[in-house]
């Protein structure tokens, strides 16, 4: 009969099952212990490589939540991303720029956790982006997100295989590279001008500037800064009218970092991305302002 | 509702419970019949009339039809086939920007694409001939075995498509004691590390495929891609499939197998014995042979497999993609047929150190040919495919990825290669013995380690 039809699974039953699978479930759970030990034991996530920019924001996110108190923070969006941590020379610095994402979204998640930085750098070029709050829900108690989020095997490779870090003197010794970006630069206008921005800046703007008045009521500094970027693209309307509500929204002069960088040194992937050269010496312009 | 999804384990451990439920006994099968009808609304109420109405009418013509008429056989294949045609080809002359109305037909054209339609159709259709051979010996069946046989919630989704014949004499009587508690564990944890480890982590990768953000790949780069969505298709339909073998058994069903490790086929025939086999048995015994198979010459033959393999793509889905990889397999399987005696002379004449390197070079070789077709799966829209092949072959210098990125996509892919090539350790003595613990250490590293929520892959067909 059909019931023998060799295509139908082979069941291959075991002397004592339960026995069997008292074994299979008391290994895992005796595993799972180990790592909810482990987990708990675990101060701080290296950053590995994002492999989507959603994995890129959760990584950066639980690296700033469960690590030390850094002496300066860094908030803003892909284009601040671009700053590496390595190349900061007050350390702890954490570089919670969101690719894709807001300001916004770091400064709730900063105002949310009990200790703050030092220091605070926002980069404010966009501000239109709505933030995230859901990212910031999750990290109301460190345990749960290193329960939650603790990968033994993604941990270690992470923290086997460092990124790729290229020497900072070698960097500034080298002349600055050029990149073809015309094309680019033109359908980022094009893209800008059609973006409907002002009014979700305006309330963007007003609610950094709010948190940053209860930050710097709990003891840190707070400055905002707008990163550079080809003339071309500074110089529109939409980076021009956003730096001006932010402007508008944190009246105090002194809240503004002025970099002084040799702006002829500077290069951008796509015009508003600096390459990384450039980020070292736009970092070094931040460090210098906000000690100055 | 998701295999990997909590509500799905609830229902599965209540549904278990009433199954042996003494009381219940005498309604186990309207019992599965009842859990399968839930599982399926849960996620497509609207449309489980639709379903209903395909059960009860495939019903209706097979009652007919062992009456005496086979036309009723027929009839009911043209009804099923012309559902499957209606809701899943009719975007091919309905742009989705269309105006539609609110008379029956208007609102039967709104309706989505319902879950697992392919595949009960094809189950439908297994029906009518099945019982309907003149050779067969199967009883006339109840309704609720139909209902069973069509929607029960393992298969119903996406398979494996299991035959009439093959299952309708599994129906009876089920004890609690005589659950095969091993090999459901086996496949179930099999099934689920592969999902979420393997599928789900490297769909993460293979998202860089898209045709958005595959301006950026190296054409190094877009090569590793297509070999890692290789593994994430296996993974994840293997996934599926175990899972589905594994619940099913829980219930004393057997389903069949739908994979004997495919990327070790050594010619393309082979492959289509290995990958998604309750699809090819089906198109094999419900199109292909009825359509002459090889009796009749070789240029008949030629075009049955394209046929076959054309139609096996467009089952898939209505799209020039999905055609163009049928085709491609329907060829392959077509150039490669009069070399395969030859071959096999050559395997048994050769050395065989020398025997073996060819076989692994042919291994090799059908494995990155099926590698290259999936393409046309995870850009099914023709333009989008071809564009990922030209950037394949045309020279530009772009940055490449981390070191630890390529590290971590090989360590997601390990397990379909270890399952590959290590397969038969398995049977061995030693294993038998450590296999408690190591099914242990899969469901933790399952759990730990799991890759972002994401839908099986064969949920779309």
């Amino acid at each position: 009969m059909s019931i023998d039809d060799p295509s139908l699974v082979i069941p291959e039953p075991v002397p004592q099952p339960f026995r069997w699978l008292s074994l299979t479930l008391a290994t895992g759970m005796i595993s799972l212990t180990a790592y909810l030990a482990a987990s708990n034991g675990v101060r701080d996530f290296p950053v590995g490589p994002g492999l989507t920019t959603d994995d890129t924001i959760r990584q950066k996110v639980n690296h700033y939540a469960l690590g030390e108190r850094p002496r300066l923070a860094v908030l803003g969006s892909s284009l601040a991303d671009r700053l590496p941590e390595r190349f900061f020379t007050l350390t702890p610095t954490r570089n919670l720029a969101l690719p894709g994402g807001s300001p916004l979204t770091g400064m709730m998640l900063v105002e949310s956790l009990a200790s703050t930085p030092g220091t605070i750098v926002v980069e404010i070029n966009v501000l239109d982006r709505k933030p995230r709050p859901e990212l910031i829900e999750r990290y109301r108690s460190p345990a749960l997100v290193r329960l939650r989020e603790f990968k033994p095997l993604r941990t270690a490779v992470n923290a086997l295989l460092p990124l790729n870090a290229n020497d900072a003197r070698k960097l500034r010794a080298k002349p600055p590279h050029d990149y073809d970006t015309a094309t680019l630069i033109r359908h980022s206008l094009v893209a800008l001008d059609r973006r409907a921005f002002e009014a979700p800046t305006r309330e963007h703007a007003t609610e950094i500037a709010r948190i940053a008045d209860v930050l710097e009521a709990r003891g840190s500094r707070v400055f905002f800064v707008q990163l550079p970027m080809d003339p071309a693209l500074e110089q529109s309307r939409y980076f021009t009218r956003t730096k001006q509500i932010m402007q508008d929204a944190a009246a105090r002069p002194d809240r503004w970092l002025d970099l002084r960088v040799e702006r002829g040194q500077l290069r951008w992937i796509d015009g508003a991305h600096l390459d990384e050269r450039s980020a070292l010496l736009v970092i070094e312009a931040i460090e210098q302002a906000v000690q100055h | 509702m998701s295999f990997t999804s909590w509500p799905f384990a609830l229902f599965v451990a209540l549904i278990f419970l009433l199954y042996y439920a003494p009381w219940l006994r005498r309604w186990r099968v309207w019992l599965l019949v009842a859990g399968s009808i839930f599982f399926y609304a849960w996620d497509q109420w609207r449309l489980l009339p639709l379903l209903l109405a395909t059960v009860l009418g495939t019903h209706a013509c097979l009652i007919l039809a062992m009456r005496g008429s086979r036309a009723w056989m027929w009839a009911g294949i043209a009804f099923n086939l012309s559902v499957l045609a209606f809701f899943k080809y009719k975007f091919l002359i309905l742009s989705p920007s269309t105006h539609l109305g609110d008379g029956w037909l208007d609102v039967l054209l709104r309706l989505p694409l319902p879950i697992g339609i392919s595949f009960f159709v094809f189950h439908n259709i297994s029906l009518l001939v099945d019982f309907t051979r003149p050779d067969s010996t199967l009883p006339k069946p109840k309704l609720s075995e139909v209902f069973f046989y069509i929607i029960f919630f393992p298969q119903l989704v996406s398979g494996p498509i299991t035959r009439a014949r093959s299952f309708f004499p599994q129906i009876g009587e089920k004890l609690f004691r005589d659950v095969d508690w091993a090999s459901a564990a086996r496949w179930i944890i099999a099934g689920y590390f592969m999902k979420l480890f393997c599928a789900n982590n490297l769909s993460q990768f293979t998202s860089y495929m898209d045709p958005k953000l595959n301006g950026t790949l190296s054409s190094l780069d877009r090569a590793f891609f297509l070999l890692l969505y290789s593994f994430q298709i296996y993974a994840d339909f293997f996934g599926y499939s175990a899972i589905a073998i594994g619940l099913a058994l829980l219930f004393g069903y057997r389903l069949p197998v739908n994979f004997r490790r495919p990327y070790l086929a050594r010619s393309f025939a082979d492959f289509w014995s290995r990958w998604h086999i309750s699809l090819s048995t089906w198109l094999k015994n419900y199109l292909y042979v009825p359509l002459g198979g090889n009796r009749h010459g070789h240029a008949r033959t030629y075009a049955n497999l394209l046929i076959v393999m054309g139609l096996g793509g467009l089952w898939h889905g209505a799209g020039l993609g999905y055609l163009l990889w049928g085709l491609v397999h329907g060829a392959l399987l077509a150039i490669e047929r009069p070399f395969l005696d030859a071959e096999q002379r050559f395997q048994n004449r050769a050395p065989k150190w020398l025997a073996r390197i060819a076989s692994w070079g042919r291994i090799a070789f059908v494995f990155a040919v099926v590698s290259w077709a999936w393409l046309f799966f995870k850009l099914p829209r023709f333009d989008d495919a071809t564009a990922y092949l030209h950037g394949m072959f045309t020279h530009a210098p772009r940055p490449g990825f981390a070191a630890s990125f390529y590290v971590l996509a090989l360590l997601y892919s390990a397990p379909v290669i270890v399952q590959h090539v290590c397969g038969w350790m398995a049977q061995r003595e030693w294993f038998r013995r450590i296999e408690p613990a190591f099914l242990g250490l899969l469901i933790f590293v399952a759990i730990v380690e799991c890759g972002p929520e994401t839908a099986f892959i064969y949920f779309q067909f």
